[in-house]
């Protein structure tokens, strides 16, 4: 009787916890997508159907949003992935202070995004900014930066990469120190040049770990919020929103609480069939 | 073919060199601004080393603009998520590794599943939440929400479970009750998966923008991170305020992490840690 007693001792309340904080909302945010909300009675808010959703497909700021979401997911992976194996791929043939590089190289990682940017919203500032300062000096001409519709999200997207380095070259690195000797002796007595044994023999080997990274990579930056909104806050003009900015600015600032959750929503089912998708990738891979 | 190996070696050194650069200035840049006068930060072409080294702006910083209370609010919030995260995650990983019940398997799973579901698809009813029980600037609004972690449930799950269950079983045999093997068994054998979540949910905590953001709304209660950017929204262009206020929220992770450096590597490693 007593070993069934400490488990659910236990289990309620955490899983009360979760009933409250994570699940009730995601049900709760699926309900209102369906209804104007209504600040002075939220109990009398009009059911409205899809009409969140429809009005959702006509913004101009949605579809910005979700396009701004896509490029930084496809540029933050797409660059920061190979990066990281790169640099994992040089740090391990450098034996001298191999530790004191892979130290500062992951210094970034640890530090608030927060603070990151507004140091990074100043070094990219058009007049104030060290990065014009630095184009001046090598006569290139100056950039606009943060304040350029074209090239704001670019910046953002790489004082992310920048900062996320560190992450994945030590998971690389971890990786790679698992990879048994004896099968990069074996390919090189079999006559393989170091090039055909990367793409031949290491790279297969790191699966796991490529994955790996590539779904944390996408999973974090499918959500990201902090950057964005410190930044720029969406801008210049709305250039720059991304989902998870979309969804605080309509929901939190504005209180348009039915239609924000309505992109909650959508961003929830894009997140799920994106996990599910990698879950697939991953089984059918998994045994090596 | 030695002159070959040697040239390759240059050139690795050198790009490893320049990386290490990459990534350094902009901390430098951070540390020594935080030294200069208004002026100087607005100055054209930029300095890279403060002419005037000055303290005022840390001075301003703290006495004036509230940064001391931030801090404050930061260490509370932080050090309090951090334990709570650290038990819940070890008696939680505790029961899924070493009981028997029904319905376990779809406990679990239900906890781990929400780790795919994005904060910013909950905020707003979490926000609701928090009105309507009056949790809004409060340190239970900060610190409750966020200080259960599912990672670190299958985290501590995971490491439990290589914990020999012979050593329970002897202990049981030996009359100590379920909390005992708890406090005297379990917490000192997972010493390092727990010294590694603990590292992690320290950082989350502690650079965590978007809750504050969203659970505050007077300035006494803002955390050290929120502060930062509130300076960024509000100033506009007072870059040695903002720059030293950056410098406030990131000192505190460096010294932490010189002495944790080690605990650091080994933990992402041990983990395979999400961050």
């Amino acid at each position: 009787m007593k070993i069934k007693s400490f488990p659910l001792f236990v289990l309620v309340p955490i899983f009360c916890w979760y009933l409250l904080f994570v699940f009730w909302p995601v049900i709760n945010s699926a309900r209102t997508s369906f209804y104007e909300w209504n600040i002075l009675n939220p109990s009398g808010s009009p059911f409205v159907g899809l009409r969140n959703y429809k009005e959702l497909f006509q913004d101009i700021t949605f579809s910005t949003s979700f396009r701004n979401t896509f490029l930084y997911v496809i540029l933050r992976t797409g660059i920061s992935v190979p990066l990281s194996l790169a640099v994992a791929l040089l740090l391990q043939n450098i034996k001298k202070m191999r530790n004191v590089y892979m130290g500062i190289i992951f210094l970034p990682a640890i530090c608030a995004v927060a603070a990151m940017s507004v140091l990074f919203a100043w070094i990219f500032q058009p007049t104030f900014g060290l990065l014009n300062a630095i184009l001046k000096m090598l006569h290139l001409p100056p950039q606009g930066f943060l304040s350029d519709p074209k090239q704001a999200l670019i910046c953002i997207v790489a004082t992310d990469i920048w900062q996320g380095l560190g992450y994945g070259t030590i998971i690389f690195l971890a990786g790679l120190m698992e990879v048994p000797d004896m099968f990069i002796e074996a390919a090189k007595i079999d006559g393989a040049t170091s090039w055909q044994t990367f793409w031949k023999v290491t790279l297969p080997l790191l699966n796991n770990v490529t994955l790996f990274l590539l779904v944390i990579t996408l999973i974090s930056s499918f959500q990201v919020f902090d950057r964005i909104a410190v930044m720029t806050s969406g801008g210049p003009g709305k250039s720059t929103y991304v989902m998870a900015y979309f969804i605080y600015r309509y929901g939190i600032f504005h209180m348009r609480v039915g239609y924000a959750s309505a992109a909650a929503i959508i961003m929830f089912l894009i997140i799920i069939s994106f996990t599910l998708l990698q879950l697939r990738i991953f089984k059918t891979r998994w045994e090596y | 073919m030695r002159l070959k190996l040697m040239l390759y070696s240059l050139i690795l050194h050198t790009i490893v060199v320049l990386l290490a650069i990459i990534m350094l200035v902009p901390f430098l840049w951070l540390i020594l601004s935080s030294f200069k006068t208004a002026t100087e930060t607005l100055q054209i072409p930029p300095t890279f080393f403060p002419k005037n080294p000055t303290l005022a702006t840390y001075q301003e910083l703290l006495q004036k603009l509230n940064f001391a209370r931030y801090f404050l609010n930061s260490a509370i919030v932080t050090s309090i998520t951090t334990l709570i995260t650290l038990f819940t995650s070890s008696l939680a990983g505790f029961i899924f590794s070493k009981f028997d019940f029904r319905g376990k398997e779809v406990f679990f799973i239900a906890i781990i599943s929400t780790m795919m579901i994005p904060f910013a698809v909950i905020v707003i009813p979490l926000y609701l939440l928090m009105s309507q029980i009056h949790w809004i600037d409060t340190y239970a609004g900060l610190i409750i929400p966020m200080s259960v972690s599912a990672f670190g449930i299958f985290l501590m799950r995971q490491f439990i479970e290589g914990i020999p269950g012979t050593l329970l079983e002897a202990a049981k045999i030996d009359g100590a009750g379920d909390w005992w093997s708890y406090i005297h068994l379990i917490i000192p054998l997972s010493k390092s998966a727990l010294s590694a979540l603990g590292i992690f949910a320290f950082l989350w905590a502690w650079n965590n923008l978007f809750w504050p953001l969203i659970v505050t709304m007077s300035p006494e209660m803002r955390t050290l991170t929120l502060g930062v950017a509130c300076l960024q929204w509000e100033l506009g262009i007072r870059y040695d305020t903002i720059v030293t206020g950056a410098a406030i929220a990131t000192i505190p992770v460096l010294v932490f992490y010189s002495f944790a450096h080690r605990n650091f590597v080994k933990g992402l490693t041990l983990t395979g840690l999400k961050y």
